[in-house]
């Protein structure tokens, strides 16, 4: 039943008696992805779990807007990608810090060993990865750490396939030479 | 293609990062995935049995009502405070102090004139302008003048 296709799964969601059944095999086939762009992009895991919830949670409450015309998957990491860059503003301007300070607070967490298996390496590019500015990280994590196509990006963001390329061109540029150099 | 193309790119232009690319370095707890299903099912239970008007109890929009009575209550001060006087309280009429000081000079003088000259309670009242025998009286006495003096008829 979870091999259904994207037409099949969304004509189960439209059907009131079927609709639980459905967004449930919709959650339990995205969870993981989408879990992983939301942690690259807040990389603590409670604050994941709460941008994880309010993604489905206003799925759920969008679904009868849903148009088909987009993947199923598009229009769940839209709300994601929307939903993270809402969380990291509502966070910085609930705690009175600017985003320096709230990125140095959620990075505190790849140090610990029950959230973070990492190398030094690979914490030092968490690490880089956050001090690029919301928008741009999630640009380099969509296509660095998830490996969307440009067209997906595109329409994930609502930015254009050039605007794209150019933001992430430039992060790789940034956060290699943060990994890699002394500036870290 | 796309893929390809950018895996090319990434290892002549960032070596390290195309080296770390594909490791997953983050932990979750145990069955976490198992249970975040259950997890969103009764967030979204929850979220249906919401009323219309819970917004107002979440604690951004609590606090900014509980802000507008205390609002009102300092503009209506504001402006009780700082609205200029227009005109006299009710039941009184205006009169500037100037004219108040020449009017008690006039009736105090044409009094003490009158009794000099050994003027009648009735004449005394009538120049006190309709004031009683009582309020005649307290004047008299006021000034220390003996009331049987004046009451004395003619």
């Amino acid at each position: 039943m979870s091999d259904l296709s994207d037409t099949e799964l969304l004509t189960l969601l439209r059907r009131e008696e079927s609709r639980h059944y459905a967004f449930n095999l919709l959650v339990r086939r995205t969870q993981q992805r989408l879990y992983g762009f939301v942690r690259r992009m807040v990389t603590d895991h409670d604050m994941a779990q709460d941008v994880l919830q309010n993604t489905f949670v206003k799925a759920w409450q969008g679904l009868d807007r849903f148009r088909g015309d987009a993947q199923l998957f598009s229009w769940l990491y839209r709300i994601a990608h929307n939903e993270c860059l809402d969380h990291l503003r509502r966070a910085r301007r609930a705690s009175f810090v600017d985003a320096g300070t709230l990125v140095d607070r959620l990075t505190a967490t790849v140090d610990d060993s029950a959230y973070f298996s990492g190398e030094e390496i690979e914490k030092r590019l968490q690490r880089a990865v956050m001090r690029l500015p919301d928008k741009q990280r999630a640009v380099f994590t969509m296509k660095y750490f998830q490996e969307l196509k440009y067209e997906e990006m595109s329409t994930i963001t609502g930015t254009s396939v050039g605007a794209l390329k150019s933001s992430y061109h430039i992060a790789v540029k940034k956060v290699e030479q943060w990994v890699t150099g002394d500036q870290t | 293609m796309e893929d390809q193309r950018d895996h090319e790119e990434l290892e002549r232009t960032a070596p390290t990062l195309h080296q770390l690319r594909g490791r997953t370095p983050f932990v979750v707890p145990e069955k976490f995935f198992d249970q975040f299903p259950y997890v969103v099912q009764a967030r979204v239970h929850a979220e249906r049995k919401k009323t219309w008007y819970d917004w107002l109890r979440t604690p951004t929009v609590a606090w900014r009502l509980a802000l507008v009575p205390v609002l009102l209550l300092m503009v209506s001060m504001a402006v009780w405070l700082w609205s200029p006087v227009s005109g006299p309280a009710p039941g009184f009429t205006s009169t500037s102090d100037q004219e108040l000081l020449q009017e008690s000079w006039d009736t105090h003088t044409y009094m003490d004139l009158l009794m000099e000259g050994g003027a009648t309670a009735d004449l005394l009242a009538e120049a006190g302008q309709g004031w009683t025998i009582d309020e005649m009286d307290a004047y008299l006495e006021h000034t220390e003048l003996p009331l049987e003096l004046l009451l004395e008829l003619p």
